[in-house]
C-alpha cells in the first residue's frame, strides 16, 4: 500500500469520527468549549498513533470506541482540575450491549445446522453488495452496535439523538430495511421461495 | 423455511457480515496508522506536537536518589513552618527543576518574574491535555507556587499529580512532596 491510501484511510477515519466525538464529549461534558473538544480530539490521535507505532495495544482493539474512551478520559481529566466542577465518572455503561461471545457461539451453532441459505456463496454475495452500501446514519449505527459494542447511551451520544429509545428504534429501522433488501434480492435470485 | 427462522437466520448473516467488514475497516486503520509518514500524519490531524514546556532529565526515576535526597530534608524539615517547608521542598527537589533549553527557568526565576508568569502558566496547566503536558506544567505550576511560599495552592497540584500518575516514579516524587509539605 501506499502513502496516498494511508493517508486517505487515516483521513477518512478522523474526518468520520469527528463529529460524533464531538457529539459523544459534549454530552458528558457540557462545560467544555467546543475548540477544548477539538484540542481533546486531535491529542486523541497523536496517543492513538504514538500506541500503535509502540506497539502499547491490545490485539483486535476496536478503534473507535478505544478513541472515544480516551476522549473520555482525557475530558475528564482536564475538567477535574478546574475548580469547583466535579469530574463525572467515565465508566461505560454497559447495559444494552451487544454480546459478541454469545454471537459468535449462536453463529456456530447455526452453521452447524442444516439450512442452506446460511453458507450459500450466493446469498453471501448479495449480503456483501448490500453492506458495502449502508447509508448513514445505519452504517455508523450499525457498526457501533455489533463491531464496537457501544451501548444504546453511547451510540445515541454519539448521535447527537435524544436519547437511548431513539438509538434503538434507528438501530432496529436500519437493520430490519437491510434485512428486507438481502431477502427481495435472495428472494429475486430464486435462492428461497 | 418458516418466517421465524429465516429472520433469525438473516439476523445473523447481517451481523455477520457487519462485524467482518467492520474488523476490516478497523485493521486497515491500524495498519494505515502504523505506516502513515508523520508529514502526512500531522497535516491529517491538522496540528504539528506541542513543544514541552520541560523535560525531566531521565535520573529523575531513580528512587535511591531521590529517597536519599527526600530523607536528608525531610526530617529536619518536619514540624517547620510552611515557608520554611516550601524552601525545604524547594532544596530537596533542587535539582530536579530543570528547565528544557529555551523555556521559562523555574530554578533560577525571581520571585517577580514567577509573579509575573503565573496566570500564563496557571492556563497552560489548565489546558494540558496529554499526560506528558499535564506532568510538564503541573510540576511547574507546584515549584512556583512554593517559590511563591503559597503551600496550600502547591499541594492542591501535587495531589493531583500523585493521584494522576499513581504507580509511576513521578507519582511517587509527588507523593514524597506533599508528605514533605504535609
Amino acid at each position: 500500500m501506499e502513502q496516498d491510501e494511508y493517508t486517505l484511510i487515516v483521513s477518512r477515519f478522523y474526518e468520520n469520527l469527528a463529529r460524533p466525538f464531538m457529539n459523544f464529549i459534549r454530552s458528558k461534558f457540557q462545560s467544555l468549549q467546543a475548540d477544548e473538544i477539538e484540542d481533546i480530539y486531535s491529542q486523541v490521535w497523536m496517543d492513538v498513533r504514538e500506541n500503535i507505532k509502540k506497539g502499547k495495544v491490545e490485539k483486535n482493539t476496536t478503534w473507535k470506541s478505544y478513541i472515544f474512551r480516551m476522549g473520555m478520559n482525557q475530558a475528564n481529566n482536564l475538567v477535574s482540575r478546574r475548580p469547583s466542577i466535579h469530574s463525572i465518572d467515565v465508566r461505560t455503561d454497559d447495559s444494552d450491549t451487544f454480546n459478541p461471545i454469545i454471537f459468535e457461539v449462536e453463529k456456530k451453532q447455526m452453521g452447524n445446522s442444516e439450512l442452506t441459505i446460511y453458507s450459500d456463496p450466493e446469498t453471501q454475495e448479495v449480503l456483501a453488495r448490500e453492506l458495502s452500501c449502508i447509508p448513514e446514519p445505519c452504517n455508523s449505527v450499525l457498526k457501533y452496535y455489533y463491531y464496537e459494542s457501544m451501548s444504546m447511551r453511547e451510540i445515541a451520544a454519539a448521535m447527537n439523538y435524544s436519547g437511548e429509545s431513539t438509538a434503538k428504534v434507528t438501530k432496529k429501522r436500519c437493520q430490519d430495511r437491510l434485512k428486507d433488501r438481502v431477502l427481495k434480492v435472495i428472494r429475486q435470485l430464486g435462492i428461497i421461495d | 423455511m418458516e418466517k421465524k427462522e429465516l429472520d433469525r437466520v438473516l439476523d445473523t448473516l447481517i451481523i455477520d457480515g457487519i462485524r467482518k467488514e467492520a474488523e476490516q475497516d478497523n485493521a486497515d486503520f491500524e495498519n494505515a496508522m502504523l505506516h502513515i509518514s508523520d508529514e502526512n500524519f500531522h497535516k491529517v490531524v491538522k496540528r504539528v506536537p506541542r513543544i514541552k514546556v520541560r523535560k525531566f532529565r531521565p535520573w529523575i526515576y531513580s528512587m535511591t536518589a531521590a529517597a536519599a535526597i527526600i530523607c536528608a530534608v525531610i526530617i529536619p524539615s518536619y514540624n517547620a513552618m510552611n515557608d520554611r517547608l516550601c524552601e525545604s521542598a524547594l532544596v530537596a527537589y533542587g535539582d530536579y527543576i530543570t528547565p528544557a533549553k529555551g523555556a521559562f527557568d523555574i530554578s533560577t526565576a525571581t520571585v517577580e518574574q514567577i509573579e509575573a508568569r503565573l496566570p500564563e502558566m496557571e492556563a497552560e496547566y489548565i489546558k494540558a491535555i496529554s499526560d506528558e503536558d499535564l506532568r510538564d506544567t503541573g510540576w511547574n505550576l507546584s515549584i512556583a507556587y512554593l517559590k511563591l511560599h503559597d503551600k496550600s495552592k502547591a499541594i492542591d497540584i501535587l495531589k493531583i499529580l500523585s493521584e494522576r500518575f499513581k504507580g509511576t516514579p513521578f507519582g511517587t516524587e509527588c507523593g514524597n512532596m506533599l508528605k514533605l509539605l504535609d
